[in-house]
């Protein structure tokens, strides 16, 4: 079953919400990631209730708004998804194979940015893939 | 341990959206749309991605907010007053900015009735 495992919110101050997350609800963090080349020096860290990740990304170009930014889903199939997708839209572009983020970044046919993955959200360790 | 178990969307047109959503990627609906109204309710089994009506319009369709479903309440709410002091927890329905998070003691895939709160950034 393909599951939804992956909120991500963009902030100028990652530290503070991170630490707003983890004293309020209890999530705990399972790795600090390194952003995107495009958007060297911002921050990201990566939490988790033990099931759902929660990513809160730093926003240091602001070129984008605050707020909640996308979700991803953990899919069984990724071709399968991917087939089923391209007979809503035309293009689903993937990302390259080695990749330490999710495999796939789409849209849903209003235009809600999701992240797709077989791998999942937490299986990862984002510092450790950027690392090797 | 807190849980997210809720996103919700917000869309002009609820049905085709929840069709995607439901045809992609296997989802079902987990609840009954109310009566006079076209929101939509989906779960993958564990996480409710509810398909809101963008009704009158007044705000961006898109990602609208999420939810924790809390073991307690009250004690949530008593550290998230002294996280953020003199700022207001207040019902969801404001339009004010920041990112709403509600909670819920009962979760969101169920059909009891929730006490809902909203942390509001400061502007």
């Amino acid at each position: 079953m393909n599951q939804l495992r992956h909120l991500a919110i963009r902030t100028e101050e990652p530290e503070k919400l991170v630490a707003f997350y983890k004293e309020a609800f209890g999530f705990r963090e399972v790795g600090e990631g390194l952003p995107p080349a495009q958007v060297q020096g911002s921050r990201s860290f990566h939490l988790t209730d033990g099931y759902f990740e929660l990513a809160i990304l730093g926003n240091v170009p602001n070129q984008s708004p605050n707020g909640l930014y996308h979700f991803g889903i953990k899919v069984d199939d990724m071709d399968e998804t991917a087939r089923k997708l391209e007979s809503f839209q035309k293009h689903v572009q993937r990302r390259p194979a080695d990749t330490s983020f999710a495999e796939l970044r789409v849209s849903d046919i209003d235009g809600n940015l999701m992240d797709l993955s077989v791998h999942g959200f937490l299986s990862y360790q984002p510092v450790k893939s950027a690392k090797e | 341990m807190a849980q997210i178990r809720h996103i919700a969307i917000s869309s002009d047109d609820t049905e085709k959206l929840a069709r995607f959503y439901k045809e992609v990627f296997g989802f079902r609906q987990s609840r009954p749309t109310p009566e006079g109204q076209r929101t939509i309710y989906l779960t993958d089994g564990h996480v409710e991605l509810t398909i809101l009506e963008n009704t009158n319009q007044q705000n961006s369709n898109g990602l609208h907010h999420f939810g924790i479903q809390t073991d307690d309440l009250e004690d949530t709410v008593r550290r998230i007053e002294k996280l953020q002091p003199g700022k207001p927890i207040v019902r969801p329905e404001s339009n004010a900015p920041g990112n709403h998070i509600y909670l819920s003691v009962n979760g969101t895939l169920d059909y009891q009735p929730v006490e809902k709160y909203s942390y509001l950034k400061k502007k």
